[in-house]
């Protein structure tokens, strides 16, 4: 079984173990966020061509803290957040024109966002929820090989934002469950080879994610 | 809120799509640390005077396989006495100038490799070019190789000289040329050249044949067309020839049907007749040239026909209007009188039916029936599952004409329009009949007002010119009495002219267009007949019948199209629907 197929599954068992309550917490919160993400096949442009990159996919993880606003707030129905999370994916392979090699080292990304949640509620204890945020996001190419030579290094701090859906869960009047998915782009960052030329490259990451919020 | 926000990912989403997926245009050698490199040739000895190509293939750390890396390569030769790279368009060409020992040297990202070449003072003997004859299509090549045979003391070895030394002549450059790597091209369509390769005063010869130029492809049009049951028709074949140019090809080329059942074409000529719903390949092929287009047959299989006006009575020496009109296994009705065969019964002479084109079919009666025995008109139509056939009866009779009576009366029209005149004559035994075509008509002025004397055209006038004018209408000895009067008017077309409706229609059933001129002051007029027709997409609608059914339209595929109806110097349009 894939490796994602393996993640997602893990991420969602918890939710057997949950006997939903209605709930509205207001006020500040803060948490935690764990998910597995599946970075796009990457188009890496150099002055010598373009060539492109596949990743495997990987755990990320996040910490957030955040204001649950009051039903009725003139803001609207949701929550404000700042997000910090953590992302890493192996480079799997690089292609060229002529051949595709074998790829090495990681890909790391350390972002910081601030999210706006809007929310869809009714009694259910269960609302669906779309977000969006955006920020920076810090991303360093870390001992990056191509079949087995070293290609590339450093780090670039980028323009972010994500985009996301998923669905929160009322558990008690401060805990809430949140399964979700997100979407995290960020402009082109710009690393340099051994040999002194760099190269810019696309980053698209998919993620599923499973959250809690302890409010208080 | 939400939904702005949900749409606007399900956006973000599409347009990443699954990553990049593009063709990398940076190679592996960009980056990879080259560690060595290998120089080779065909041969490490060569004649003074000849010359071979080197090629250098190098390793990189981290690939298992050399890459060829010829082009990045910077040479150099230890004795340019000996051997030097003098060709400037091939800079891996390396020339023996004269016998001895050169160490060569590439030199590439600082890596560098050496290649021993010897260059010997053997003396070329002979050269043998193959093949040693050819016959080449105008516009086409055909690649000659040189070996020459030299002699060095005793010992005798052999060298391709093709782009290594030979120097290449055409003996006729209107017949064919030929380049310095022995590419020659026959540049006409007919003729003999012969094509010599020399090395020092030593030639070797072959012939080549130009012969004309033969067809690379074959493009097949109407292209992927959407046509009606029970239609024929004819296709294109345009060929792309070796020589560049392109002709029309139809009648040489043989033409296939993938599916005779839904349609068949003659072989030659590219004519087809579509049979049943369904679709073919049609297929147009010359010499090992071919070309496709997909043929879709829509309007379903002919089920069943009528022939109408059914059980019919005629007088000697008039002829009467037959139409055929099938159903079919869409549950489509519409008139295929000019694909049906009509018969009279065989071995009599009471009938005949004439066909002038389209879906016009006349019956004439030529000579009386027995009194209770009438003769019998057959339509059929031939398909791949069988014949179909239908019959109606015809008594032809002799009674004495009694009278005439045109209708209407009187006519009047704007200028440019048209309208019929219709004449019923009345029989002793108490019949009557529509003898309309076979009335003589004549107009007292056609400066005014014109009148068809001919076949369908039969009793319409034609508004020309402001004025009054008469008809003359005679049948049978009797003229029609007081003889109708026609007045034209000369009227101002109102703007957006002539109006027509959008229409409906399911695939194979037809649909009747009505143009409508109106004209300032109030007055309008019927111009169907007088309006030219025509479909934007034959794939979705038809004219049915351009001569003989005016603005008829006959539904071929699903889909919306627009109809232009052009009347008095205007075109207007109306969308039909078939659905």
């Amino acid at each position: 079984m894939k490796r994602i197929y393996q993640i997602v599954i893990a991420l969602c068992l918890p939710l057997a173990l949950c006997g939903p309550v209605k709930a509205q917490h207001t006020g500040p919160y803060v948490g935690g966020v764990l998910g597995g993400n599946m970075l796009m096949d990457a188009k890496a442009t150099a002055a010598q061509g373009d060539s492109g990159l596949k990743f495997d996919p990987a755990l990320q993880w996040s910490a957030v803290a955040g204001w649950d606003l009051a039903p009725g707030n003139p803001v609207g129905e949701g929550r404000l957040e700042i997000e910090y999370t953590r992302r890493s994916n192996t480079i799997k392979e690089i292609r060229f024109s002529d051949g595709t090699l074998n790829g090495g080292g990681d890909l790391k990304v350390d972002s910081l966002l601030f999210n706006v949640y809007g929310f869809s509620r009714d009694n259910r204890p269960w609302s669906p929820y779309a977000t969006v945020g955006a920020g920076a996001a810090r991303m360093e190419a870390s001992d990056i090989k191509v079949a087995g030579q070293p290609f590339a290094s450093g780090s670039s701090v980028v323009f972010a934002y994500q985009l996301g859906v998923g669905i929160d869960l009322a558990l008690t009047s401060y805990l809430n469950l949140d399964i979700g998915y997100r979407f995290f782009n960020s402009t082109k960052p710009t690393f340099t080879e051994v040999d002194g030329n760099s190269f810019k490259m696309d980053y698209f990451s998919h993620s599923a994610v499973l959250g809690m919020r302890f409010g208080f | 809120m939400f939904n702005l926000l949900f749409s606007g990912l399900i956006t973000v989403l599409l347009l990443s799509g699954c990553g990049w997926n593009g063709t990398p245009s940076r190679t592996v050698t960009d980056f990879l640390p080259l560690t060595s490199i290998e120089i080779t040739a065909v041969s490490p000895t060569i004649a003074k005077g000849t010359s071979t190509k080197l090629t250098v293939n190098g390793f990189f750390a981290g690939l298992s396989t050399p890459v060829d890396i010829t082009k990045q390569v910077v040479w150099t030769s230890s004795s340019t006495a000996i051997a030097d790279f003098v060709t400037a368009a091939s800079p891996n060409r390396v020339t023996g100038i004269a016998p001895g020992t050169a160490t060569l040297t590439a030199t590439v990202k600082g890596v560098s490799g050496t290649f021993t070449l010897t260059v010997s003072n053997a003396a070329v003997t002979s050269i043998a070019i193959t093949p040693a004859t050819v016959s080449v299509a105008q516009g086409l090549t055909a690649q000659f190789t040189a070996i020459g045979t030299f002699l060095d003391g005793t010992t005798q070895t052999t060298q391709d000289l093709t782009a290594d030394g030979a120097t290449w002549n055409s003996s006729a450059p209107a017949v064919a040329t030929v380049n310095n790597t022995g590419l020659a091209t026959a540049v006409a369509a007919t003729g003999t050249a012969t094509i010599t390769a020399t090395l020092n005063s030593v030639s070797g010869t072959a012939q080549l044949t130009a012969t004309a130029p033969v067809a690379l492809s074959i493009t097949v049009t109407p292209a992927n067309p959407s046509i009606l049951s029970l239609s024929t028709g004819s296709f294109t074949a345009t060929g792309l020839f070796t020589d560049g140019t392109s002709k029309d090809v139809t009648n040489q080329v043989t033409w296939t049907t993938s599916n005779s059942n839904a349609a068949t074409i003659a072989a030659a000529g590219g004519s087809f007749t579509t049979l049943s719903q369904g679709t073919t390949t049609i297929t147009a092929s010359l010499n090992g040239a071919s070309g496709t287009t997909n043929l879709n047959v829509t309007g379903g299989t002919l089920s069943s026909f009528t022939v109408s006006p059914a059980n019919v009575t005629l007088v000697q020496g008039t002829v009467a209007r037959l139409t055929v009109t099938g159903t079919f296994s869409n549950g489509a009705k519409r008139d295929i009188t000019g694909f049906a065969t009509l018969s009279p019964a065989p071995g009599t002479n009471f009938a005949t039916v004439t066909k002038p084109g389209g879906n016009l079919a006349l019956l004439s009666a030529d000579n009386v029936t027995p009194v209770g025995t009438p003769t019998t008109i057959t339509a059929s139509v031939t398909l791949p599952s069988g014949t179909l056939s239908a019959v109606t009866s015809l008594a032809v009779t002799t009674p004495t004409i009694s009278s005439l009576t045109i209708s209407p009366s009187n006519m009047n029209l704007p200028a440019g329009t048209s309208a019929r005149f219709k004449v019923i004559a009345t029989f002793n035994d108490g019949s009557s009949q529509d003898v309309t075509a076979n009335t003589a008509w004549s107009s007292l002025s056609t400066a005014i007002a014109t009148v068809g004397d001919i076949g369908i055209t039969k009793g319409r006038v034609r508004g020309v010119a402001a004025g009054n004018t008469t008809i003359t209408a005679a049948f049978g000895g009797l003229t029609i009495t007081p003889a109708p009067v026609v007045t034209i008017t000369v009227r101002t077309l109102q703007s957006n002219q002539p109006v027509i409706s959008p229409q409906s229609v399911t695939p194979g059933n037809q649909v009747q267009f009505t143009a409508t001129a109106n004209y300032d002051g109030g007055t309008s007029q019927d111009v169907t007949e007088d309006t030219a027709w025509s479909s934007d997409s034959t794939n979705v609608a038809i004219e049915a019948d351009e001569t003989n059914q005016p603005g008829q339209f006959v539904g071929v595929n699903s889909g919306s199209t627009i109809i232009k109806a052009s009347f008095g110097g205007n075109t207007t349009t109306a969308p039909i629907n078939i659905q």
